[in-house]
């Protein structure tokens, strides 16, 4: 099969179809540390190469920084990356024309949108591993055994959503607004295709930054290290494995090895890991926006297993069939009740209140061929309402990345398409702040940003509780 | 390299759940085989002379049995999915309707098994020509590319209402979907088992579909040496993803 326009296609060795291919890691727990793997991996590789064409030793992979607030051009594709040419006026190889798509590179830089990068969601995810099925998929994904495209149980975390999922539809589908085929859309929206894009490395290398940050926020973030399935993973029928820079041998990891970026099998630093937010967590940010009390410590809140449960659903297929398209979620007023006691109960303590429940929207089942579409989720707007008048409202930006083979069947995938986990907390808490006491149920509108329009269906729209 | 074993203990409680049904179908059939009647069979008709007495009613409580005990790790995926994705207070509701109808289709291709191959041997089950009839429809089922399509589709979990009739019709409707699939990936391992009336082939049998549900992909006897005659006439199997390292 052809990979790139110029009819670039995969290698047929043994060590590749037998340990490379469909390896990488998705919607999992493994994602961060598998996606640590290959870029030390690459970066040997690329290092190996530079020293043999007799330049300096020890290079290091850069990162792209589009969370750099003091960067005016933070979101704007590095120009070393968007020019065709050298300095020299030679061929630049950071510049493929795959990454446009078949409509081909307009001259005009790609610029990421601000809500497209979010990062408080995920740093401020106080678990790494996600909670019930419903619930949270925390910082790092939820518990699988080895996945390389969403399946069966598992869920992105916060961070391989946004920025992680977001960047990639947004440089790989931002100049396109139809796709004919998989070659036509540009090669970061593609799981199997990203890497051949230069950008993706400096991408992941960001997001692995973003790693380091969320475990150096001064709020006692950690890895699941207790955990050896975890540890010593990936459970499931396949091995972690990267080429060496000879590119004969290959050598297992696993993601205990992953760990410490300091330690000689790694042996990097990051130069930037400030934290974006510092001195809030998540509930004392939350407990303050609601007037309540703060809990004595998060971790009282954390140290119990959360109850997570279904609140509501809408099984009526959603086809995205339109730039703008509204759908509403019945809630169970039995479980609506309980929400609402969640937030009473915290009124009326004075102190040690339990946080009231958090909430999640699950879009679930989500089919089609587009991996570059991407929309915006505005939670409580009727169909009337402006979504631009209301960036209150926005739960979120949802991009499509892995969506073909999620909805293909075959050994690797389950056919059952994506599904997305947003919380939308905020909404509903403002909501309450303004006077509302009783949910039957919450209109949404999903605006799409990019993608192709009628590819799209969402089987499922929930909405669940979680609490304790 | 991580093992199938090592997959088998990413448990949630549902699979352990999915785990405990087939237990007790394990547990029931050994009463069956081991209990009063040493030489009574265990869901089957031996010596069943008339058709009448094929289906005796029965019947359908020990094949509700092999059905848990055969087909219940295989059930954790769908137990999860209606757990998490129902209301808290129809949780139990829905797997309770789910595993119904899920067993109903299954004794259904219980009677059916029974008439054929009653037919074909009225004197009794466990014979050699039924073994030497049904192992080699089994082995070529394991081959095919429809046997291969089953297994893959066995893994859907369709979205599930939650109010009004569609909450009572969704975890019927995805267990009518779920036993198709899984009749049609199955059935031929199921008749050898089915056939040979023995704990033991049965224990095999659910091991092999258990293995091919984690692997998603049909155990096949390898190096297999087709005559050349087969060979040139085999038609080329689907295409397949990289196996797996």
């Amino acid at each position: 099969m052809a990979i790139s326009p110029s009819g670039e296609t995969l290698p047929s060795t043994t060590e590749f179809q037998r340990q490379d291919k469909d390896q990488c890691q998705h919607h999992t727990w493994y994602f961060l540390p598998w996606h640590r793997g290959y870029l030390r991996a690459f970066e040997r590789i690329v290092a190996d190469a530079i020293a043999k064409l007799g330049g300096p030793k020890g290079w290091a992979l850069p990162y792209w920084n589009y969370n750099d607030e003091q960067n005016p051009n933070r979101l704007k594709l590095p120009p070393a990356f968007g020019s065709t040419t050298w300095p020299d006026k030679g061929t630049n190889p950071l510049f493929v024309a795959a990454r446009y798509g078949h409509t081909g590179h307009s001259g005009k830089p790609i610029e990421l949108d601000p809500d497209a990068v979010e990062l408080e969601t995920a740093l401020t995810q106080a678990l790494f591993v996600g909670a019930a099925k419903g619930g949270s998929p925390g910082f790092g994904g939820r518990r699988t055994v080895f996945q390389h495209a969403a399946q069966d149980d598992g869920d992105e975390g916060f961070l391989e959503q946004s920025p992680h999922d977001n960047v990639h539809g947004d440089i790989g589908g931002a100049l396109n607004n139809v796709f004919t085929n998989g070659l036509a859309q540009g090669l970061m929206s593609n799981p199997t295709m990203a890497a051949l894009d230069p950008i993706f490395w400096l991408h992941h290398a960001n997001i692995d930054r973003l790693w380091e940050v969320w475990l150096k926020r001064p709020s006692g973030h950690v890895n699941p290290t207790q955990d050896s399935a975890w540890m010593d993973g990936p459970n499931g029928a396949r091995p972690f494995v990267m080429p060496e820079p000879d590119n004969e041998t290959r050598t297992t990891f696993h993601p205990s090895e992953m760990l410490d970026t300091t330690a000689p099998s790694l042996d990097y630093i990051y130069e930037d890991v400030s934290d974006p937010f510092p001195g809030a967590e998540r509930i004392a940010r939350r407990m303050q926006r609601l007037r309540l009390a703060i809990p004595p410590t998060a971790e009282v809140a954390m140290a119990k297993e959360p109850q997570v449960e279904l609140l509501g659903a809408d099984a009526n297929t959603v086809h995205l069939a339109g730039p703008d398209v509204a759908a509403r979620v019945r809630l169970d007023p039995a479980t609506s009740r309980k929400v609402l006691r969640s937030f009473q109960a915290n009124e009326l303590a004075a102190h040690n209140a339990a946080e009231p429940d958090r909430i999640f929207l699950n879009l679930e089942n989500i089919t089609g061929s587009s991996d570059a579409t991407s929309f915006k989720v505005y939670v409580g707007l009727g169909p009337d309402e402006n979504p631009q008048e209301h960036p209150q409202n926005l739960a979120g930006i949802v991009t499509l990345f892995g969506l073909n083979e999620a909805s293909a069947l075959d050994r690797q995938h389950d056919g059952n398409g994506l599904n997305k986990v947003l919380e939308i907390t905020k909404v509903i808490d403002r909501l309450y702040l303004g006077g509302l006491r009783e949910f039957n149920e919450i209109p949404l509108r999903f605006v799409l940003r990019h993608g192709r329009e009628s590819d799209v269906s969402i089987g499922r729209i929930s909405i669940y509780r979680q609490g304790e | 390299m991580a093992s199938p074993l090592r997959t088998l203990a990413e448990l949630h409680g549902t699979t352990l759940a999915a785990a405990g049904l087939s237990a007790i179908g394990w547990l029931g059939l050994a009463a069956l085989l081991y209990g009063s009647d040493q030489t009574g069979p265990i869901c089957s008709v031996a010596r069943a002379t008339a058709l009448g007495q094929t289906l005796h009613p029965s019947l359908f409580v020990a094949w509700g049995l092999m059905v848990l005990a055969m087909m219940g790790p295989l059930l954790g995926g769908p137990l999860h999915h209606l757990w998490h994705r129902s209301l808290a207070r129809h949780r139990l509701r829905n797997i309770v309707l789910f595993l119904s109808t899920y067993i109903t289709v299954w004794c259904l291709v219980y009677a059916l098994f029974t008439v054929v191959l009653v037919s074909i041997d009225g004197s009794s089950l466990n014979t050699l020509p039924l073994l030497a009839l049904t192992i080699p429809i089994a082995v070529a089922w394991q081959f095919s590319a429809q046997k291969r399509a089953a297994l893959l589709r066995c893994h859907l979990r369709p979205p599930l209402a939650v109010f009004g009739h569609r909450a009572w019709l969704d975890p019927n409707w995805f267990a009518l979907r779920r036993a198709y699939w899984c009749v049609l990936s199955c059935w031929a391992l199921m008749l050898v088992a089915f056939a040979a009336q023995s704990l033991p082939l049965m224990l095999i049998a659910t091991a092999i579909i258990t293995c091919e549900q984690i692997l998603r992909a049909p155990v096949r006897p390898r190096r297999i040496a087709w005559p050349d005659w087969i060979r040139r006439t085999r038609r080329p199997m689907a295409q397949q993803p990289a196996p797996s390292a």
